[in-house]
């Protein structure tokens, strides 16, 4: 699903990323880890084509990004739900708006939109919210929704970054179960997270990042 | 669940719109959202229409002037005579025969003698120099022809051939045609179109950016929205229709607001300019903006409102990238 073919990416000199393979296959789940500018964070933006590599190749779906023009990215990132720490909802928009937010960029008519964005929220557990407004929602609950956002277009694909990094252990643990049962439905599920506490007590590979580099082998915990 | 489709989702779903469908399908919804968009700050955005409305009014009511002032030029043109002067020594009668001789010819409609002595008592009459002339023992003035061309000769071209063909006849001494004021009209008239147009051109471009900087702060102030959108896929024509639509919306209501200033405007000075033109026995009056007129104001106020939003949104909207 995810393939890095000696993936390089500097700011200004600076290296971001250094050399970096690796591999997530068509239905894994993986956490990349890694101390705060370790290159978490380009690592995903490579992905989402907000940057693009100073060399090598990145490969998402079988198709190589770097053959991608300026014009076919939202067509990219349509195909890849993405969670953020800070969730990035819309604030004048309801619940229900937020979530519909991608179908509507594709396309999609109120009747099925309505009822994909009210699948996506039941799975999140905010079905009776959906006509609330972000802010008089908890941080839990303004997570999930944008967890809901990212899965509403049925992606094959989501990239999380720090989803429970302003959650007590107690949310991070059911939002992380969230994560875990859009993967047993076949979705590539890929979380950059500090966490490790949280993510050692998870059977997933475990990818390291410090200072640009992978580190050592990943740790296959209970596969 | 929301991955594994259910067959009862389907079995309900409705049959795949066809592109254009959908596309039709896209734009009513951003047309009603924007229209929506614009009652949420009425005032902000009666003041943009107001600018815009000036903008228009100006170039639109000077452009009606101008064309309507130019058939009244046309219609002076027409209304001309030639003033021929007979020399001193041509009898009353030999004056009588050549407006006769005049009368037949093709490209003359209607010759008027006046005799020196009548032209005295006219003179007399309408000048109020009455005592002055009184004073003079020989009547100073000559016999005249007023000629009036046909129809067909009531060109400027025309007219100045016929008064130089008058000239050669022996007993003529003077052919006055009085066209000098009307180049002058002309000249004027020329000379207003050209500052009419090149107003136009500078308040166009007034809408133009003044719709462009309206479209650049709306885009700035839904950044949060736009790299949102763009995160999740949106497409830079999905992203431009909003702000396209509020520039289309923002030039209806200014080309309407200056279509209303303009007949306004009209009804204000059609009294005055109606008497105006009474004094100088026309009977020619200030009309509003016809139905192809208004609708060519309101294409216009459209058009370059849609054209200054786009000009900036799409670069504007380069800018913000999601970092």
């Amino acid at each position: 699903m995810i393939r890095f073919e000696q993936v390089n990416k500097s700011y200004l000199d600076k290296p971001a990323l250094v050399s970096t393979n690796f591999q997530l296959g068509r239905g894994e789940m993986a956490f990349l880890t890694g101390h705060s500018g370790a290159g978490k964070s380009t690592l995903l933006k490579l992905i989402m084509l907000m940057e693009r590599p100073t060399s090598g190749k990145v490969i998402i779906d079988r198709q190589d990004l770097s053959r991608l023009s300026r014009a076919q990215v939202p067509a990219h990132r349509r195909k890849i739900g993405l969670v953020f720490q800070n969730h990035q909802l819309l604030l004048d928009y309801s619940v229900f708006d937020n979530v519909a937010l991608p179908l509507k960029i594709s396309g999609y008519n109120e009747r099925d939109s309505g009822r994909r964005v009210r699948a996506a929220l039941d799975k999140v557990g905010l079905l009776e919210k959906e006509k609330m407004f972000p802010l008089v929602l908890s941080s839990g609950e303004q997570q999930r929704v944008g967890i809901a956002r990212a899965i509403v277009n049925k992606p094959k694909l989501i990239l999380a970054d720090e989803p429970t990094g302003n959650l007590d252990p107690g949310l991070s643990a059911e939002i992380m179960r969230l994560f875990q049962q859009f993967n047993q439905v076949g979705v590539s599920v890929l979380i950059a997270s500090h966490d490790l506490d949280l993510i050692q007590r998870l059977p997933h590979p475990v990818i390291q990042l410090n200072q640009g580099r992978l580190t050592g082998p990943l740790t296959m915990a209970g596969r | 669940m929301v991955f594994a489709s259910k067959p009862a989702h389907n079995a309900s779903r409705s049959q795949p719109e066809s592109p254009t469908k959908r596309l039709l399908r896209e734009h009513k919804e951003v047309a009603i959202s924007s229209w929506r968009r614009l009652w949420l700050t009425p005032f902000a955005n009666l003041l943009t229409w107001l600018t815009l409305a000036i903008a228009l009014t100006l170039p639109a009511s000077l452009l009606l002037l101008l064309s309507q002032a130019q058939h009244v030029g046309q219609q002076l043109n027409q209304s001309n005579q030639l003033s021929a002067f007979l020399a001193p020594y041509v009898s009353l009668e030999q004056g009588q025969s050549l407006a006769l001789q005049l009368q037949s010819r093709p490209d003359i409609a209607q010759v008027t003698y006046i005799s020196a002595a009548q032209a005295l008592v006219d003179f007399k009459a309408s000048s109020g120099l009455a005592d002055v002339l009184d004073s003079l023992t020989d009547n100073p003035l000559p016999a005249t022809l007023l000629v009036e061309p046909t129809r067909a000769t009531q060109t400027a071209q025309a007219m100045s051939q016929l008064a130089q063909q008058l000239r050669q006849q022996q007993q003529i001494d003077q052919v006055l045609v009085d066209m000098a004021w009307l180049d002058r009209l002309q000249a004027i008239l020329a000379t207003s179109q050209s500052i009419t147009y090149s107003l136009a051109v500078l308040l166009a471009l007034g809408v133009l950016l003044v719709v462009g900087n309206t479209a650049r702060l709306q885009v700035e102030s839904r950044k949060q929205e736009i790299l949102v959108i763009k995160l999740v896929g949106g497409t830079d024509a999905y992203l431009r229709r909003p702000f396209l639509y509020a520039g289309f919306w923002a030039g209806l209501f200014a080309s309407l607001l200056a279509w209303l200033i303009i007949q306004l405007g009209v009804s204000y000075l059609h009294g005055p300019l109606f008497d105006l033109a009474q004094s100088y026995q026309s009977d020619w009056q200030l009309e509003g903006l016809g139905w192809l007129a208004s609708l060519a104001l309101l294409t216009t106020g459209c058009g370059l409102s849609v054209l200054g939003a786009s000009l900036t949104v799409g670069r504007q909207l380069r800018l913000i990238e999601p970092k």
